[in-house]
């Protein structure tokens, strides 16, 4: 029974349910695949969506489209377990695209809103990017291997041509870019925030955009021979831990924060399956949609009692008084975000940058201090969440103030999230020990534990705690606005929005117009219709004036 | 069997104009019963019509599709004679599929034109005449050197019959010539890029009915032809301009993608979506492997229905309760037509080819095809996932999102009629994206298409 609520070690199963078509030798089929690594996965995916509901139920509660609401978020469930325990990458890629696309419609829920429908159209376009690499990746699979299921795959990757595997490492890699929001296609995550909270925690935190890592964990056996692909990777991540890492700790906007933190988190994972400790990615994906669901929750319990539901953290402050029971919970998922050690985040967040360590490899050392710098980071950026909405002054009217409540039927998801938060991590290696067996054998974890000074496992604590502890004292004492042209950059989110629009959206739909205005509608008609109709016409003036020639 | 389709429906038109109050339901009932070609194995009973899975699968489309577009015109056209021509183009269409000599062949092409360019020039919007004359003027054009390939054909092999020419080995020159000739008749068809201007034209001008034919069978009809007139016979040939058609159909693909993100008319933007749709066909059927092969009839198939989809959507559903088709107009369906919305939606995604449906699977396979054949230019064409999205989504987003503005009244929400028509469109599309494999077993004789060296 326990089963359900934290991952136990079953034997791997393998269930064929049908057949989608049989082409030639290809089969593809609608098969379950349960081991170690889909159901550890299946905990969070279940879990938090349970919680999610429940959540919904009461935060939705007054919407006149709520059933359509919950229908969607059921449906989201359905084929994010499709996209976890398929058997082969096109069953995956069903689920892929599907949670791409309930995301899109959850996203538009409000649709009278025109943000909301322009966020949700960027995040079905940038995820439509990294589907077209994924296609792009099935049919190579199908043109190569014959086949798409992970078995053949795993049996045939060591044997297949490197520039091959590259290739697919290239397009497995940009397709989780997009779908995990890493740098370069995350934009629409942080627009993503405009949907409801609910979505956001279950999609945008915990589940979807985990699928673009648990793809790449998937696929480990084609990773594992292409180490370039692993560098990058590893570069990939460490970028963009740390930019998201630097723009949460200037954005204003509450969940974009925890989105950009998200962003953190998942290119953490990259992290550490770009050192090839994929149970540690595994891992850290465990907890972190627990904690991270949770945040989210905490957030949309705040800002569901603060009557103008805004997302702006400086409109709140001193809710600490108002709202003891989130404040409780988001503190213990921040501090578990942290890796405050005793809580869940510290034993997978902590084991992952000391293996960055432990790699012992120029590209790893410097990952971990950027993991490092990014861990510090998220220390800050989470304070200063707390700070802001809970420490702060009030910062809004005193109406608003009175109306501030908790809510009973939010809390309870919620205390089911913080008891997981909190304790999950105690059980780790039930965990990892048999994911680890079907996975590339490192030494990493030993070496890690028995050859690392202590100074490179606490680095990360010691940064985090001492200056988060700063950024209170500053906030405190010494606080002044900042004007400086960094501060408008990074809390601009780097003017990704605008390079994206500027430099591909933009000269696109004015390509498109040229095309249409010269070349549809110009050369086209003139050398075609247009023409052939002006020369039938004139054909006779010319023959005329070619006669009147000859004869004058 | 052209004089029994011929004379059923010279029946069908003689007996509805002697019972007036009738003649709807019976062009209707008789549209339906142009299926009973598909029913029976032809070639048991040794007719000289035959058909074989390929055939087949447009041969179903069509009848399935003629009696759907009567059926999505019924209110809005209260005349006899616009009934008769669908029927009578899609009995054209239907032996078109069928016949099985180049002759006829050519024939039937030609003839199907005429009912479609009366209905336009009758029935069409304003700018009908140009539309009609557009269309005639294009493919009648264009299928003239078709002729003159049938008609080396019968100069020199005395024989234009698929079979009997297919058995023959041309040589590479008279092979060139032939696969030229007849190319400028599919290109224009299909519509390749360079000669492609007829069709948005002709889309947004034609009526609801006539629109749903030519997109959801007329321009499988390039396909089809492709795949009967040229692939077998023009072997070495085809193999030969492989490359050429490959970049014609990835110029058309990202020209009309980009090119559509900038319309205005909500049919035309529908038109130009299945001209890039129609482009991957192309790349899966010139890719030599049985994926592509496969994958570009299953999405010929799937654009059929999802196609017409689309126009009924917009020409017909919108055009009916707003009488405008332009984009900026509309905005915040969700609000007042829920259910209109929902089904946009749905074909939406089916068209962008989300998974779990037909055009999903075409796509795929077309598109693994022609890596297989070609791995850069695959690469380059599978972009049709991103660039599909951009526009359709697009369109969907703008049209179901925002609030309701000003300049639009509050209508019904999609009737009876209306949903039997989109669900008869929807549901094969899901049914063949669950489970493919039953449009499978009428592929089995795709294999032959290929050309294999050992």
């Amino acid at each position: 029974m326990f089963n359900y609520l934290y991952f136990m070690y079953e034997e791997a199963t393998l269930i064929n349910l049908g057949t989608w078509l049989t082409m030639g030798n290809l089969d593809m089929k609608y098969g379950l695949l349960l081991d170690s690594l889909s159901l550890s996965v299946m905990v969070p995916v279940g879990m938090v969506t349970l919680c999610v509901l429940f959540y919904a139920m009461e935060y939705m509660a007054h919407d006149p489209n709520r059933n359509r609401f919950y229908m969607m978020l059921s449906v989201f469930a359905m084929f994010m377990t499709m996209l976890v325990v398929s058997e082969n990458y096109l069953m995956m890629f069903m689920g892929w695209e599907f949670v791409g696309v309930v995301s899109y419609l959850l996203m538009s829920f409000w649709n009278t809103r025109v943000t909301a429908m322009k966020s949700a159209l960027s995040a079905m376009l940038l995820n439509r990017m990294g589907d077209t690499f994924f296609v792009m990746c099935l049919g190579t699979l199908m043109m190569n291997f014959n086949a798409l299921d992970f078995e053949t795959m795993e049996l045939m990757a060591p044997h297949m041509n490197t520039n091959l595997l590259n290739f697919m490492a290239v397009m497995l890699l940009v397709a989780a870019t997009a779908k995990s929001a890493q740098l370069g296609l995350h934009a629409w995550l942080l627009s993503a925030m405009e949907g409801p909270t609910p979505v956001s925690s279950l999609l945008h935190a915990a589940t979807m955009v985990c699928s673009g890592v648990f793809v790449l964990v998937r696929s480990w056996y084609m990773l594992e021979y292409t180490p370039s692909m692993l560098m990058v990777m590893l570069w990939l991540g460490g970028l963009t831990t740390m930019v998201s890492g630097l723009m949460a700790v200037v954005t204003n906007d509450m969940k974009r924060v925890m989105a950009l933190s998200t962003m953190s988190q998942l290119s953490m994972m990259m992290l550490a399956m770009g050192v090839s400790s994929y149970e540690l990615a595994m891992y850290h994906l465990y907890c972190h949609a627990f904690f991270k669901a949770l945040l989210f929750m905490s957030a949309g319990s705040m800002m569901h009692s603060v009557m103008s539901e805004t997302q702006d953290m400086r409109k709140y402050g001193g809710l600490m008084d108002y709202l003891p029971y989130s404040y409780t919970t988001m503190l213990m998922a921040s501090l578990s975000l942290m890796a405050m050690p005793g809580l869940t985040g510290y034993y997978s967040k902590d084991m992952m940058m000391e293996s960055l360590y432990g790699s012992y490899t120029m590209t790893g050392y410097m990952m971990y201090y950027m993991a490092t710098t990014s861990a510090t980071l998220t220390a800050m950026y989470s304070l200063r969440v707390m700070y802001l909405t809970f420490y702060n002054n009030p910062n809004n009217n005193k109406y608003t103030y009175g109306l501030v409540h908790e809510n009973v039927n939010m809390a309870m998801p919620m205390f089911m999230l913080t008891m997981y938060s909190m304790f999950m991590g105690y059980a780790r290696d039930n965990v990892t020990f048999h994911m680890a067996m079907g996975m590339p054998y490192t030494n990493s974890l030993m070496e890690t534990e028995y050859t690392l000074t202590s100074l490179y496992k606490l680095l990360p604590l010691m940064l985090g705690l001492s200056l988060s502890m700063l950024l209170v004292y500053m906030y405190e004492y010494t606080y002044k606005m900042m004007k400086s042209p960094m501060y408008n950059y990074l809390n601009q989110r780097m003017y990704f929005d605008q390079l994206l629009n500027n430099l591909v959206m933009r000269p696109t739909l004015v390509l498109g117009g040229y095309l249409n205005h010269y070349v549809d509608n110009g050369l086209l008609k003139v050398l075609g219709s247009t023409g052939m109709y002006k020369l039938l016409n004139y054909m006779p003036v010319l023959l005329m004036f070619n006669l009147m020639m000859m004869f004058m | 069997m052209t004089l029994t389709l011929l004379s059923v429906s010279t029946m069908t038109s003689m007996m509805s104009r002697m019972m007036k109050n009738k003649y709807k339901e019976m062009m209707l009932v008789s549209s339906m019963l142009m299926m009973m070609p598909t029913l029976y194995e032809w070639q048991e009973v040794d007719t000289y019509f035959r058909t074989d899975g390929m055939a087949d699968m447009l041969m179903l489309l069509t009848v399935y599709l003629v009696p759907l577009s009567m059926m999505s015109n019924w209110n809005n056209m209260k005349d006899m004679l616009y009934y008769e021509l669908m029927l009578n183009l899609g009995m054209m269409l239907m032996m078109n599929f069928m016949c099985q000599d180049m002759t006829s062949f050519y024939m039937y092409f030609e003839a199907s034109l005429a009912p479609l360019f009366m209905m336009m020039g009758l029935y069409g919007a304003a700018n009908r005449d140009k539309a009609a004359d557009y269309m005639l003027m294009y493919t009648l054009f264009s299928s003239l050197f078709m002729l003159l390939a049938m008609a080396l054909y019968e100069v020199m092999l005395d024989n234009t019959d698929y079979e009997a020419t297919s058995m023959m080995f041309l040589s590479m020159e008279l092979q060139s010539m032939l696969f030229m000739a007849m190319f400028m008749g599919m290109a224009v068809k299909t519509p390749l890029s360079p000669v492609h201007t007829w069709l948005p034209v002709v889309h947004s001008e034609s009526p609801l009915a006539g629109s749903m034919l030519l997109a959801g069978v007329m321009l499988k009809l390039a396909m089809y032809a492709m795949m009967r007139l040229m692939m077998p016979t023009l072997t070495l040939a085809t193999l030969l301009y492989t490359p050429m058609m490959y970049m014609l159909c990835m110029m058309t693909m990202m020209y009309t993608s980009m090119m559509t993100l900038r319309q205005t008319d909500l049919k035309v933007m529908v038109a130009y979506s299945s001209m890039s749709h129609m482009a991957v066909c192309m790349l899966g059927m010139f890719s030599n492997s049985m994926t592509g092969l496969t994958g570009s009839l299953v999405l010929s198939m799937a654009h059929g229905f999802v196609s017409p989809g689309l126009f009924m959507m917009v020409g017909g559903m919108l055009y009916d309760r707003y009488h405008n088709r332009l984009l900026h107009y509309y905005q915040g369906l969700m609000t007042y037509m829920p259910y209109l919305s929902v089904y946009f939606m749905m074909l939406s995604f089916c068209n962008v080819g989300t998974p779990l449906s037909m055009n999903f699977m075409g796509e795929l396979l077309s598109m693994t095809g022609t890596m297989d054949r070609a791995p850069l230019l695959g690469m380059l064409a599978s972009f049709s996932v991103l660039l599909s999205a951009c526009y359709q989504m697009k369109l969907t987003n703008r049209l179901t999102g925002g609030m309701k503005t000003p300049y639009l009244h509050l209508t019904s929400d999609v009737t009876y009629r209306e949903t039997f028509l989109l669900l008869s469109l929807m549901m094969p599309t899901m049914y063949l994206g669950f489970f493919p494999n039953w449009s499978m077993d009428f592929l089995w004789s795709l294999t032959n298409l290929m050309y294999t060296m050992y």
